[in-house]
């Protein structure tokens, strides 16, 4: 994604308020929960099912991260910012249809599929550090994790991507890349338009 | 700044320099995108050429593959992009991954491309090749985009280069890092690694081409060069000094001018691609601009052959206590061809050759690793 320059000034000057940070860090602990409230459900499947280990290893990589999270952000005080969570993660929950596949049947069909591709999505474009200007310096303990959660969600990729390409599903490789695109496009979607949203509104304090 | 649609993907381009100026299109090599021609733009803008960069597919600000994306389909991505652009049979210029690009390009576009450059290029994954593939699909897929960047540095740049250029290392590395996603750099290394053997169609490129190597560039290493040089009719390789794999960034002037020299000739009907091989001028603006190499431009040090002498022994300031010594087997021996050798050199030539067909040994002391031997 492209950010304007004046924007990514603008949230570089107020990336590190702990209104900014409590606002970034609820919205990827929101988006983590209820992946791995989708991610738990596979648990119960045969341990011998293909993607069995990768998106068992994703549980508990999601379920870190979200510990990492809410340790290292610098937590508002403001109750209007949490209101103005709510709000967002609300919007943001229909927006990427996390519904669609906490309560639909586990099978491997074209759904499962397209929660692979939602995933995928959320691991690749979840990306921070990237919309900061490059003079901001990454050492704080809140930036350097945003940072380091790039780097591990790019680790849970490889398998992802193999698993996108290779399983064994009635779909052909236009009707695959398909399905990554849609939720490829809605990821970024909500992704920008929340960067929009940090940006724009003013702090809900002020 | 501009994007245009290809195959449902937005491809971000420039377009510089006149209008009916000879078109000339530079692809990039991967982590990198369009910004890293920078000083090439203006460069050959000045001299009437119609310039184009892009970020190729999966790069830069252009669309990343989703799912894998092969050399033909770049290749067929710049042929739409060129057409789009009314750019009339460009010079079509590739550094390393863009390399093998304009490679596939111009064998699958004969009648669209005026010439070749190919750099720090690749067209068979050989048995090195193949093993670096795979390293840096592993450091992308189990590291990460960083450790990807750190792992080109030392294989990209020179040592010089890295030390003159320590405090802007961090930005460009930042700026690079920002620029790539990981699962899209993923999928070009992936599809590098499965795809690439397309040396038997090197001959299907009839076009005037320009092969150019770095001295020292360990990741598309000389042989897979003299590939292409012996590959394609017309040809000539031309190797760049003390250079490593990113010679285009490392030695922009050297490498400017040698396009520049290219193709005016090319259009003036003097290229004489007779698959011989160069060494660049060190100096750019030094004459002649192509010198020759001597010895064998396959090896990194030039070995002397048997130079008979009344000398029995060398001098004893070239002569350490315990000398390192090399033990070969006879059998390997191949410096001589007719009989095993002792070689013991000076700084500038050797000194003395000792024939002692039962222990074969070789002890070269501070000889210098030019490729050529001529003094830029």
């Amino acid at each position: 994604m492209t950010i304007d320059s004046k924007d990514s000034e603008k949230l570089g000057g107020i990336i590190l308020q702990p209104d900014t940070q409590t606002r970034i860090a609820s919205f990827l602990i929101s988006i983590k929960q209820q992946n791995v409230a989708i991610l738990s459900r596979f648990e119960l499947q045969q341990m011998e099912w293909i993607p069995y280990t990768l998106l068992h290893g994703q549980l508990f990589r999601e379920m870190e991260l979200i510990g990492l999270l809410q340790r290292m952000c610098e937590w508002s005080t403001n109750p209007a910012v949490y209101l103005k969570i709510s709000e967002t993660m609300l919007r943001v929950s229909s927006e990427l249809r996390f519904n669609d596949y906490l309560f639909a049947p586990v099978a491997a069909d074209v759904n499962f599929y397209r929660y692979l591709a939602l995933s995928q999505a959320l691991f690749a474009y979840l990306r921070f550090t990237r919309v900061l200007p490059l003079e901001v310096p990454l050492e704080h303990k809140f930036l350097a994790l945003l940072r380091s959660l790039e780097t591990i969600h790019g680790q849970q990729m490889q398998g992802q991507i193999m698993m996108l390409r290779n399983f064994p599903i009635d779909l052909t490789e236009e009707e695959r890349e398909n399905i990554v695109g849609e939720e490829s496009a809605r990821v970024l979607k909500v992704f920008e338009g929340f960067i929009t949203e940090l940006v724009e509104q003013k702090s809900p304090e002020n | 700044m501009a994007f245009m649609t290809i195959k449902n993907q937005s491809i971000r381009y420039e377009l510089a320099g006149k209008e009916g100026g000879i078109p000339i299109v530079f692809v990039n090599g991967i982590t990198q995108a369009a910004h890293l021609w920078g000083v090439y733009v203006p460069y050959f803008v000045e001299r009437g050429y119609r310039v184009l960069t892009f970020d190729m597919i999966g790069q830069g600000e252009s669309d990343k593959p989703l799912l894998t994306v092969s050399f033909d389909r770049h290749a067929d991505t710049i042929a739409e992009l060129i057409e789009k652009l009314g750019l009339k049979r460009p010079i079509v210029a590739g550094i390393s991954y863009g390399g093998a690009v304009a490679l596939r390009y111009a064998i699958l576009h004969p009648n669209k491309l005026r010439a070749l450059v190919a750099m720090g290029a690749f067209s068979e994954m050989d048995g090195r090749l193949k093993w670096i593939g795979n390293n840096l699909f592993t450091a992308i897929s189990a590291v990460g985009t960083e450790y990807l960047q750190n792992w080109f540095m030392p294989f990209n740049f020179n040592s010089g280069w890295l030390e003159k250029n320590e405090a802007l290392i961090p930005a460009m590395r930042r700026r690079g890092y920002n620029l790539n996603d990981q699962y899209a750099l993923q999928n070009l290394m992936e599809a590098a690694n499965q795809n690439t053997n397309f040396s038997h169609e090197l001959p299907l490129i009839t076009a005037p081409t320009l092969v150019l190597n770095g001295e020292y560039d360990y990741i598309t290493h000389r042989k897979l060069h003299d590939i292409i040089r012996a590959g394609i009719k017309r040809s000539r390789f031309v190797i760049i000094q003390h250079a490593c794999h990113a010679f285009t960034l490392e030695a922009p002037d050297v490498t400017m001018r040698l396009i520049e020299d290219f193709a005016t000739k090319v259009e003036r009907n003097e290229w004489q691609g007779d698959q011989t091989t160069w060494v660049a001028n060190d100096d750019p603006k030094g004459e002649p601009l192509y010198l020759p190499v001597l010895g064998d431009h396959l090896r990194a040090i030039q070995v002397a052959t048997a130079v008979k002498t009344t000398e029995s022994k060398a001098p004893a300031a070239t002569a350490p206590k315990k000398p390192a010594v090399a033990k070969a087997k006879p059998a390997a021996a191949k410096a001589t061809p007719a009989k095993p050798a002792v070689v013991k050199a000076a700084p500038t030539k050797p000194v003395a050759v000792k024939a002692t067909p039962a222990k074969p040994k070789a002890t070269v002391a501070k000889s210098k690793n030019k490729i050529s031997g001529a003094k830029a």
